[in-house]
C-alpha cells in the first residue's frame, strides 16, 4: 500500500495553498486622468488665445483643431491604455520590474506606428490644408497619443506631485512660445502646442526612466495573449468614444454645426456650454482622487491582507463591512462636493454664458451639461472601484452601455430639437452611473464570495 | 501502447476490481494479490477500473495483463471533474440550492461518527449523483449555493481557524471526489464490485453498489484509514493552528489535519456500509476494521497464501543441524528496524560465538540509512557475523538460514514467512502486523498446532536476541516450531486455500447479483 500513499501525499500537496487575490493598485487615475488633462487643455489653450489673438475666426480654426486631436487621440490610444497598464501592474506584481521599460519602449514604438499610418491616412483622405498645418496635426497626433499612454503608467507611480509640476510648465511653454508664433496663426499655435506636449512627453519619460532599470532595449510582451486582459482593450475603447460620441455626432450634423478648417466642423452651440461645464468637474474629481487613494485603498488593502493572511471569516467580513462603509462615504463626499460646485457654476452660469459671448437661448444646455458632468465624476468613481476589485465585465457593462445610450439619445435628441440638446449625453452617463452603483452594490455584498470562489 | 482491453456495448464483465494506485501500473504487494486473484479464477472476466493520483504518474503497466481482464479503464484523482470552465478567471452562478439541500443532508448523515447511513438514508444522495448536470464540479468551485453551504459548515464547525486555509483544504479535499462521480456514472457494467481499499476506489465502489444495485465486495490489505492517519500526521504541508481552537478535539493536532483524518474516515465508513463481504488479511486487522466502523458480521479473514510445490523440496536440502544463522529477508529501510536487528546478532555472538546474521535485500532504496547499518555493524565489530547479501536466490538462501527473523516496526502479512514456513523455517519476528498469528496461530484449532517460532516486542534488541538465543540452543523447541511452522502453512497458507476462500466468496456475491 505504500506506493497509493506516496502519491495521495504528493497529490495533496500540489493543491494551491497559494495567494488568494492579487492586490491591484493600479486604477488610480487610470480612467479619468487624461480625459480630465485633455479638456484642461482645450479649455486653457482657448482662454489663452481668445484673450491675445484678435481674429476670432482664427482662433476657433485653431481651438476646433486642437479638440480634435485630443478627441480623437483618446479614442484611438484608449486601445492601449488600460491593457497595458494592467500589463504593468501585474509584471510589478510579479516583481518583474526589469521587464517594465523595454516594453514601456515597445508599447511607444506600437503607439507612434500605429498613430502616424492613422494620421497620414486621414490626413492623405480628408485634408487639403497647407502642409505645415498637416504635419503639425500629424505630429501632435502622433505626440498626444504617447502621452496618453504614458501618463497613465506616470500616474502609477503616485507622482502626483511632480506630474503637476511637469504638466505646468509644459502649458507654461504653450503659452510662452504662443507670443513668439504670433504672426503665424493656426500653424503658429499649433507648433507652441506641439513644442509644450514635446515637453510633456519627454518629462514623463524621463520620470519613468528614472523609476525603472533594465537590460533590455525593446519587448513586446504586452502583445503576448496569456500576459494580458483583452477585455480591458474594448473597456479602454468604449469608454473613450462613449464620453466623445455625443460631441462628433453634434459635429457632424449640419444643423448644429459649421464648417470651420477643411473637413473640421464644430458645433459651437454645443461644445462651449459643455466645455465650460467640465470646469466643474475639478473639485469633485481631486476630492474623489484623495479619497480613492488614502481611504479606500487602506481598507481596500486590509481586506486582502486579511484574506491572504489566512484570517477567520468574520474578520474578512467586518473589513468588507468597512471596506462598503468607505466607499459609500467617497460616493457621499462625491455628492457634497460636486453638489456645491455645480450649485456655484449654476449660479454663476448667466453670467459667463453673456461673458463668452454664448446666446443665452442656449443656457439650458449648460445646466444640463453640469448636471450630466457632475454624475460624470461618479461614474469614473465607480468605474474606479470596479478596476481595483478586478471587476473587468461590469466595467465593460458600464463603458458600453455609455457609448450604446448616449449614441442613441443623443441621435434621438437631434430629432426631438434644440430643447432636449444635452440630455442624450447627460440621461445616457445618469443611467450607466445609477446601474454601476447597484451593480457595485451587489458585487460588494458578493465580495466574499467572489474572491474565494472565483478561483481556480 | 497497444489497445487497452475494452467491453463492448452491452457486455458486463463478472467482476469489476476497482483499484486505487496498484495493479497494473505500480507493483508491489497489493498487485502481486491482484494478478494472483486475476490469474486464479480463468473462469471469471475481470474488469479493472484503476484510479490513480494523476496522470503522469502511471504511464507503463509492470504486468501483462492475463487473457481473462476484458476490460481496463483508468481515471485521475487530479482530472478537472468534469469541469466546462475553460478560463482563467470562471463566471459566478447560482448553483443549485435544491442539491445543496441535499449535499447537506448527507453531510449531517456522515458526520454521525461511527454509525454507517443505510441505502435508504443515502437514496437522495445517490438520486443527486446519478444525474450529472446536479452536483457539477463548477458548481462546487464557483456557484453561490456551494459558498454559503462551505461557509456555513465553517461557522458551525471552525469558526476560529483560518478561512483561506480551511476553504482550501475543502476544496481541495473535494475536488477530486467529482471524478468519482464521473466514474459512478460510466464505470464498466459488470454483476459485482470488488474493491481492494476503501479511499477513494471504496467510495466508488460504494456508489457503484446504489448507483447500479450490483453487490460490492471490499478486499482490505493495509487498513487505508489507518495509513492516511499516519501520512497526515508525517506531512509538514499543513500549518499548525492556534492550540485554542483544538479544545474538544482528542489529540494535539491542527484543525486541517483533524479534517483531513475525518474525511478519510468517512471514505472509510461508507466503504464498510455498502460491502458485504469485508475481507481483511488478519485478525489484528479485522479488528481495526471493526474500531473503523466495519459491521463485524460481515467481515471475515481470508489471508493470503504461496503456491507450496515450490519450497516443499528445499526440507530435504536442510542440513541436519540447526544453522546458528539469522535471515532477514527484506529491503534495508528504517521500517525493517535493521540496526535493532543487528544489535540483536551482536548479543547472540555473546551466547553462541557461531551465531551469523544475514540481511539478504537491496540496498538502494534508503543508501544513508543502509551507509548508517554498515556503519553500525562496523562499529560494534560485527563485520565477519552480518553479512550484507544483496539481492539473492531464495531458494539457495532458505536452507540455510536457522530463524526466518523481522525486526519490523510495521508489517501486514509477510509472504517471507510462509515461504520459510514452507521450506521448514521457523519465525522470529516482531508483535507487529499478522507476525503473531502467524507465528502462534489463531485462536482455536490453528493456535493448537503450537507456535512456529517466537514472538517479540519491536525496538527491543535484548528481547530478540534472548528469544533467538532459547530457539537455537534448544533442538527440541526449534523442531518443535518447524513442524508447527509446517501444518500450519500447509493447513492455513497455500494457494489453494486462498483461491477455494475467495471462489466462495465470488460465488455467494455472484448469485446474490443474479
Amino acid at each position: 500500500m505504500a506506493g497509493i500513499g506516496f502519491e495521495l501525499r504528493k497529490f495533496m500537496r500540489d493543491e494551491s495553498w497559494a495567494g488568494v487575490a492579487k492586490t491591484y493598485t493600479y486604477a488610480g487615475v487610470i480612467s479619468s486622468g487624461p480625459w480630465v488633462l485633455s479638456i484642461l487643455g482645450i479649455m486653457l489653450v482657448g482662454f489663452i488665445s481668445v484673450s491675445r489673438v484678435n481674429s476670432p475666426m482664427l482662433v476657433m480654426e485653431f481651438l476646433v483643431s486642437v479638440t480634435y486631436l485630443m478627441s480623437s487621440s483618446l479614442i484611438l490610444s484608449g486601445l492601449l491604455q488600460l491593457v497595458f497598464t494592467r500589463f504593468v501592474a501585474d509584471r510589478l506584481y510579479e516583481g518583474k520590474r526589469s521587464q517594465i521599460l523595454p516594453n514601456l519602449w515597445g508599447a511607444i514604438a506600437l503607439t507612434t506606428s500605429v498613430s502616424a499610418i492613422l494620421g497620414i491616412t486621414l490626413l492623405l483622405v480628408f485634408f487639403e490644408q497647407n502642409l505645415i498645418y498637416q504635419l503639425a496635426m500629424l505630429v501632435n497626433f502622433i505626440v498626444l497619443c504617447n502621452i496618453w499612454i504614458v501618463v497613465v503608467f506616470t500616474a502609477g507611480m503616485k507622482k502626483y506631485k511632480t506630474i503637476l509640476w511637469v504638466f505646468f510648465f509644459s502649458y507654461a511653454l504653450i503659452v510662452l512660445s504662443s507670443f513668439i508664433v504670433q504672426n503665424l496663426g493656426t500653424n503658429g499655435l499649433l507648433l507652441a502646442f506641439l513644442a509644450g506636449h514635446t515637453l510633456l512627453l519627454l518629462s514623463l519619460l524621463v520620470l519613468t526612466v528614472q523609476e525603472y532599470d533594465s537590460d533590455e532595449l525593446i519587448r513586446f510582451d504586452f502583445l503576448k495573449r496569456r500576459k494580458i486582459f483583452p477585455i480591458l482593450i474594448f473597456i479602454g475603447v468604449f469608454f473613450n468614444l462613449g464620453v466623445w460620441i455625443d460631441k462628433w455626432i453634434f459635429w457632424f450634423t449640419d444643423a448644429t454645426s459649421d464648417p470651420v478648417s477643411g473637413v473640421l466642423r464644430a458645433s459651437i452651440i454645443y461644445d462651449l456650454p459643455i466645455f465650460l461645464a467640465y470646469l466643474a468637474i475639478i473639485p469633485g474629481m481631486a476630492s474623489f482622487l484623495v479619497k480613492i487613494e488614502t481611504d479606500f485603498a487602506e481598507v481596500y488593502q486590509q481586506y486582502f491582507s486579511a484574506v491572504e493572511a489566512g484570517e477567520t471569516l468574520e474578520n474578512i467580513e467586518t473589513l468588507r463591512v468597512k471596506m462598503v462603509v468607505t466607499i459609500r462615504g467617497a460616493i457621499y463626499q462625491i455628492f457634497k462636493v460636486q453638489g456645491s460646485t455645480t450649485l456655484i457654476f449654476f449660479l454663476l452660469g448667466p453670467t459667463l454664458i453673456v461673458w463668452l459671448g454664448i446666446s443665452p437661448l442656449y443656457i439650458h444646455l449648460y445646466y444640463v451639461d453640469l448636471a450630466a458632468v457632475g454624475m460624470q465624476v461618479l461614474f469614473l468613481a465607480v468605474l474606479n472601484i470596479f478596476f481595483y476589485l478586478d471587476l473587468l465585465k461590469s466595467a465593460l457593462l458600464m463603458t458600453a452601455g455609455l457609448l450604446i445610450l448616449n449614441t442613441l439619445l443623443s441621435l434621438l435628441s437631434l430629432q426631438l430639437g434644440p430643447m432636449f440638446y444635452g440630455y442624450g449625453f447627460a440621461l445616457s452617463i445618469g443611467l450607466m452611473t445609477f446601474i454601476g452603483i447597484a451593480i457595485l452594490s451587489a458585487k460588494l455584498n458578493r465580495l466574499n464570495y467572489l474572491t474565494f470562489m472565483l478561483q481556480r | 501502447m497497444t489497445a487497452l482491453p475494452k467491453l463492448k456495448t452491452g457486455e458486463q464483465a463478472d467482476i469489476c476490481l476497482i483499484l486505487e494506485g496498484t495493479y497494473p501500473y505500480i507493483r508491489g504487494g497489493v498487485s502481486s494479490w491482484v494478478h494472483q486473484i486475476i490469474n486464479g479464477f480463468p473462469e471469471y472476466q475481470f474488469a479493472l477500473l484503476f484510479i490513480g493520483a494523476s496522470r503522469e504518474h502511471y504511464t507503463k503497466m509492470s504486468y501483462e495483463l492475463p487473457d481473462n481482464v476484458c476490460h481496463l479503464e483508468m481515471y485521475y484523482l487530479t482530472d478537472d471533474g468534469g469541469s466546462q470552465q475553460k478560463h482563467a478567471k470562471p463566471e459566478a452562478r447560482k448553483g443549485d440550492t435544491d442539491a445543496y439541500k441535499v449535499v447537506e443532508h448527507f453531510h449531517r448523515l456522515i458526520k454521525q461518527s461511527h454509525s454507517t447511513p443505510t441505502e435508504e438514508e443515502l437514496d437522495d444522495f445517490i438520486q443527486l449523483i446519478h444525474d450529472k448536470n446536479k452536483l457539477t464540479v463548477d458548481d462546487f468551485l464557483y456557484s453561490e449555493s456551494s459558498w454559503n453551504f462551505i461557509t456555513a459548515q465553517y461557522q458551525q464547525h471552525c469558526p476560529d481557524a483560518s478561512f483561506k486555509d480551511y476553504f482550501w483544504t475543502i476544496r481541495a479535499m473535494h475536488k477530486p471526489l467529482f471524478n468519482l462521480f464521473n466514474i459512478a456514472r460510466n464505470a464498466p457494467k459488470a454483476r459485482c464490485y470488488h474493491t481492494i481499499s476503501t479511499g477513494y476506489a471504496g467510495l466508488t465502489g460504494m456508489l457503484l453498489r446504489y448507483m447500479w444495485n450490483k453487490p460490492l465486495m471490499l478486499t482490505e490489505h493495509g487498513i487505508y484509514t489507518k495509513e492516511r492517519r499516519i501520512d497526515l500526521y508525517q506531512v509538514e504541508w499543513i500549518k499548525e493552528v492556534e492550540p485554542y481552537i483544538l479544545t474538544g478535539l482528542a489529540e494535539n493536532m491542527s484543525y486541517l489535519r483533524h479534517l483531513w483524518i475525518s474525511f478519510f474516515e468517512v471514505l472509510g465508513r461508507l466503504t464498510y456500509s455498502a460491502s458485504d463481504p469485508i475481507i481483511t488479511l488478519y485478525e489484528a486487522n479485522r479488528t481495526k476494521q471493526i474500531e473503523y466502523g466495519a459491521d463485524p458480521q460481515r467481515s471475515y479473514v481470508i489471508p493470503n497464501g504461496i503456491r507450496l510445490e515450490r519450497f516443499i523440496p528445499l526440507r530435504d536440502k536442510r542440513p541436519d543441524h540447526v544453522p546458528p544463522i539469522l535471515g532477514l529477508i527484506g529491503r534495508v529501510v528504517p521500517i525493517k528496524d535493521i540496526k535493532t536487528y543487528i544489535r540483536a546478532i551482536s548479543s547472540i555472538c555473546q551466547k553462541i560465538p557461531e551465531a551469523e546474521g544475514w540481511i539478504i535485500g537491496p540496498e538502494d532504496e534508503d543508501e544513508k540509512y543502509a551507509d548508517e547499518c554498515h556503519a553500525l555493524v562496523a562499529s560494534l565489530g560485527m563485520q565477519d557475523k552480518v553479512k550484507f547479501l544483496g539481492f539473492q536466490n531464495i531458494d539457495d538462501i532458505l536452507p540455510q538460514l536457522g530463524l526466518m527473523t523481522l525486526s519490523s516496526i510495521s508489517e501486514g502479512q509477510p509472504l517471507v514467512i510462509l515461504e520459510g514456513y514452507a521450506a521448514g523455517l521457523p519465525t522470529l519476528a516482531t508483535d507487529v502486523g499478522s507476525c503473531r498469528e502467524l507465528v502462534e496461530g489463531r485462536a482455536g484449532e490453528d493456535a493448537a498446532l503450537g507456535a512456529a517460532g517466537a514472538i517479540v516486542p519491536i525496538a527491543n534488541p535484548a528481547a530478540m536476541a534472548e528469544a533467538a538465543v532459547e530457539l537455537l540452543s534448544n533442538n527440541e523447541r526449534w523442531y518443535a516450531a518447524q513442524a508447527a511452522s509446517i501444518a500450519r502453512v500447509e493447513k492455513y497458507y497455500t494457494e489453494e486455500k486462498f483461491l477455494e476462500d475467495y471462489r466462495q466468496a465470488y460465488k455467494a456475491i455472484l448469485t446474490d447479483a443474479s
